[in-house]
């Protein structure tokens, strides 16, 4: 139903976020014109060092934050008009997503479920599905907070793929997981590389990038560096591996771009 | 900055998605309710062990009753005293005790014929009642009557039918009766009764012993037989003894109850890190507000409901004795229902506060810490029911918390004033409702989602926070140090408190903080403004200027806030400035001016409105609670329970002249000029500082603030 070739799974335009912060001159710009372009059937990474925007680009995009200014369209629906549609069209997760302790996983799912409106029938299929893929069987009844880190982890992203949403973003999956739950995430990951699927995640573990993304963009202090394939990207800047590659752009940037945050006052 | 969704209410979308939105909000509700139930530990603290708690609670509540026993046997009551009836020997008895009685009780000689007659005619009769009612109401607090014992005879007759024949000495042989009446609902009438009622029954049980020391049927004209009238109906007396205190446990049950609800529901959503799956549902935000809010709402009346059960089964089964004379029983069904109906708004307004006040936490144990003050606020606010004499007016009726509370206990006493009750009724559904409109803001994503900075690289953050800790310094600095300076010597001291300690402290503070404004420590200071602009001496002497003249329109309104208050919490009498004035009465005028006006214009303005307030509203511009938490702590510098309103609201209205005028020079203007007013008027008594044409002073201020 999504694929549609002329339209990108993921677009924005001279996307924009500004926090206000009255502490330092007034705002703090976290996004700066970013413009990125996902396709269906791709998995994306956006990389890039702590603070250089990612989060913010994904929250917008998962309709959490507001665009201060350019657009945003996610599977040709535009967040900032249609938040809700675009909520029914994404999965969501990121390292801070936790469980509601008190709850199963199965009970989570149900109320997830409900939330999206789908009908108890459906529902109900599509956990068994759900549980039968992720072999979440043994554990569907007890309580979050009983569980291991990788059902926990399990949990987590059978509750974000539960209504099969062409286009998820996953904000730095791997931080904070094991090295098991490392694996399982990525073979997940792996997995939903699909013609009609878009997978978008951030990550600032390179051989990750490596081993998954189709495209990689580099963001940087709330711009994106450059976007292209592992190749293309060696290409534009000489070097062989991802870090280097990386370093290069980054080094690059600081060349001319003016840095956006003002040091501490001298005392 | 509009989280996408809000605003949408069901009325304006169409059907089919306002019954999606209905499923939906039911579905987070159920889910809140379920995990809520869960939580065995939760609510047993929160539920369970308040409810088992109750005989204990009475327990203390009954002690604290005798304290309040003990003042109310202080109260400055009148009695009315028609005594005629009694022979001269008889009457010279009952004046001589009369004349023990301490010297808060005014007997006064009336003519008290209709009550007399009403009381011969029988006990406690609806006509004695009205009667006497009549008197009462007369600024009498009491009425003491005597009469003839007509009806002995038959009454002796019947008592010794009753008893088997035997004829028992009783207090109906005595030829003369007297009787006290009063009204058990008001603070008066119990101080009447307990001051009272003791000598008088003294009196008769000795002439009544002396009477049978001399042999039976000697001589009864020589004694009387006492009886004490409350002319409350018992329902009167019971309800308001429940009532008084009712609003203070409905208060903390309900804040207690529906707070672990709602730090379950906001907190512990953003701590167990599923707020963010909660916002990216395909549901707008005010169904989750409300789904959230809703089950508050419930678990805050179940705590209620259950909690009342509990109190009226300890009442029933008789751990807790109500005031004597108070019969056991059922309430009165009528008065409950009404006394329920004009506190439910207030019991939403609490939710929605307790889901605020949650939202605002990023965990359960930050959203806990904000448990306590809000607690006592709301407290504070329900207390004056605790004083019968606090009587429910229009003003009072605005009040939060506090209207609907003094309506409750009347209701239960069973005078009601009905267009005031009315009025705390709808100001309380003003302010539930302004609660419920704000409810979706509790989930507004853009301030959920802001991580705090880390130390150090929050210049702000820091200097918000060490503003509050100098703040709170400064308090018991000055409390205890400026206070001992000033009990060694009150001029020396006071001018070393002012200008050591608190000018120390704000430039301490000031010098702090400066990393947060650029280095600049005027800035830090507030002497320019926050952008770093000076702004020109012109400007600066019109707001000079203006805060001088408004000083004694100010100082009329702290006259009304006092006025307002002193019918709750009246002043002690000699005023602390009165006596102040009298032991500076060999300082010259402009000595005076310059250390109780000019000293502390400056030195406080410059801490209070400059330093703290500056470091506490540069923090993400949270500008409105770092104005009032300055006011409080300014407030509670003064370290006076009755000087906290009033120098709350000065706190306030000069914060809110420093952040509109970008400087402090109009504050420390305005606050020299509001002393100064109180200088003058005890200097200088000719001139009238009360007269309505000062608030023609406050046009430059008005005008520049526009």
């Amino acid at each position: 139903m999504n694929a549609n070739a002329e339209r990108h799974a993921v677009e924005t335009r001279q996307l924009a976020k500004t926090y206000a912060d009255p502490g330092k001159k007034g705002v703090v710009h976290a996004l700066e014109g970013l413009d990125l372009e996902c396709r269906y059937g791709e998995i994306y990474g956006l990389l890039g060092p702590n603070g250089a925007g990612k989060s913010t680009t994904l929250r917008i995009l998962a309709t959490m934050l507001a665009p201060s200014a350019g657009s945003a369209l996610v599977d040709g629906v535009d967040v900032a008009r249609e938040p809700l549609e675009v909520r029914r069209r994404i999965g969501f997760l990121s390292a801070t997503t936790g469980l509601y302790q008190r709850l199963s996983p199965r009970e989570t799912l149900q109320y997830f479920g409900a939330l999206h409106g789908m009908p108890k029938e459906r529902l109900e299929e599509r956990i068994a599905e759900l549980f039968d893929a992720f072999r979440m069987h043994d554990f569907a009844d007890r309580r979050c907070e009983h569980l291991s880190s990788g059902q926990k982890q399990r949990t987590s992203i059978a509750r974000a793929v539960l209504h099969d949403p062409p286009v998820l973003i996953l904000d730095e999956p791997t931080t904070g997981l094991d090295i098991l739950a490392t694996g399982d995430m990525i073979e997940f990951i792996e997995a939903r590389r699909d013609s009609r699927r878009c997978v978008l995640f951030s990550t600032h573990v390179l051989s990750e990038a490596e081993r998954l993304c189709d495209r990689i963009g580099v963001i940087h202090r709330g711009r994106l560096l450059a976007s292209g394939t592992l190749d293309e990207l060696r290409a534009m800047t000489g070097e062989t591996w991802l870090d280097g590659v990386f370093r290069a752009l980054v080094k690059n940037a600081q060349g001319r771009a003016p840095a956006p945050f003002e040091e501490g006052a001298p005392a | 900055m509009t989280v996408p969704g809000r605003g949408m209410r069901p009325g304006s979308t169409p059907n089919p998605q306002a019954n999606l939105w209905r499923r939906a909000l039911v579905t987070v509700a159920r889910g809140e309710l379920r995990r809520l139930l869960r939580d065995r530990k939760a609510i047993l603290l929160a539920v369970l062990v308040p409810m088992l708690s109750y005989p204990a609670l009475m327990y203390g509540s009954q002690r604290l009753g005798q304290i309040s026993q003990r003042q109310i046997e202080e109260r400055e009551v009148r009695v009315g005293v028609d005594l005629s009836a009694l022979p001269s020997g008889l009457l010279d008895d009952v004046r001589a005790r009369l004349a023990q009685v301490g010297s808060g009780v005014r007997f006064e000689d009336l003519d008290l014929a209709d009550v007399v007659q009403a009381a011969a005619r029988g006990p406690l009769d609806g006509a004695v009642r009205t009667r006497a009612e009549e008197r009462l109401k007369d600024d009498l607090d009491g009425l003491l009557v005597a009469w003839l014992n007509g009806a002995a005879p038959v009454s002796m007759a019947r008592d010794a039918e009753a008893n088997g024949g035997a004829v028992l000495i009783d207090r109906d042989r005595a030829a003369h009766r007297v009787a006290l009446v009063f009204h058990r609902a008001s603070e008066d009438g119990l101080g009447v009764s307990a001051q009272v009622l003791g000598p008088l029954r003294q009196l008769a049980d000795e002439l009544e012993s002396r009477a049978l020391a001399n042999g039976l049927g000697d001589d009864p004209a020589l004694a009387f037989a006492f009886e004490a009238r409350d002319v409350a109906p018992p329902e009167d007396s019971k309800g308001l003894a429940l009532g008084r205190f009712l609003p203070l446990i409905a208060v903390v049950v309900l804040l207690s109850g529906g707070a672990f609800a709602a730090l379950d529901a906001f907190a512990g959503e953003r701590e167990q890190g599923t707020l963010e799956t909660l916002l990216v549902q395909p549901v707008p935000t005010w169904v989750l507000a409300w789904g959230k809010f809703s089950v508050v709402l419930a678990t805050a009346l179940a705590a209620w409901i259950s909690n009342v059960a509990s109190l009226l089964i300890t009442i029933e089964v008789g751990l807790f004795e109500l005031p004597d004379g108070a019969a056991a029983g059922g309430l009165d069904a009528g008065r409950t229902l009404v006394a329920g109906v004009v506190f439910l708004p207030t019991v939403v307004l609490m939710a929605a506060a307790l889901c605020f006040l949650a939202a605002r936490a990023r965990t359960f144990r930050e959203g806990q810490h904000y448990l306590l003050p809000a607690t006592l606020i709301a407290v504070a606010l329900a207390s004056p029911a605790m004083a019968a004499d606090v009587k429910l007016d229009y003003l009072l009726a605005l009040v939060p918390i506090m209207g609907p509370s003094l309506a409750l206990r009347d209701a239960f006493a069973g005078v009601l004033a009905w267009p005031a009750a009315l009025t705390a009724f709808a100001a309380s559904l003003g302010w539930a409702a302004l609660a419920l409109s704000r409810i979706t803001r509790t989930l507004d994503a853009e301030r959920l989602l802001q991580a705090p900075a880390p130390k150090g690289l929050d210049p702000a953050g820091d200097a918000a926070r060490r503003s509050l800790r100098v703040g709170l310094v400064s308090v018991a600095a000055v409390y205890i140090a400026g206070g001992a300076l000033q009990s060694w010597d009150l001029v020396a001291g006071l001018t070393l408190t002012l200008w050591v300690l608190v000018l120390g402290l704000a430039l301490y503070l000031g010098y702090a903080n400066r990393r947060a404004f650029g280095g600049s420590l005027a800035r830090a200071l507030a002497l320019v403004k926050s952008s770093g602009q000076t702004s020109s001496a012109l400007s600066t002497l019109g707001w000079v200027s203006a805060g001088l003249l408004a000083g004694p329109a100010l100082t009329q309104v702290g006259r009304f806030i006092l006025e307002q208050q002193s019918r709750f919490l009246p002043l002690p009498s000699g005023g602390a400035a009165e006596g102040l004035m009298g032991t500076l009465a060999e300082l010259s005028l402009p000595a005076l001016l310059v250390l109780f006006a000019l000293s502390p214009g400056i030195t406080e303005e410059l801490l209070f409105r400059g330093a703290i307030l500056r470091g506490l509203a540069i923090d993400r511009g949270r500008v409105l609670p770092a104005l009032f938490t300055q006011a409080a702590l300014f407030a509670a510098m003064h370290a006076s329970i009755h000087r906290f309103a009033i120098t709350f609201a000065l706190g306030v209205v000069l914060g809110a002249l420093t952040l509109r005028s970008g400087t402090v020079f109009a504050a420390i203007a305005l606050h020299t000029s509001y002393n100064a007013v109180a200088v003058l008027a005890d200097r200088l008594p000719s001139v009238d500082f009360g007269h309505p044409l000062w608030w023609l002073g406050v046009l430059p201020l008005l005008v520049r603030l526009r």
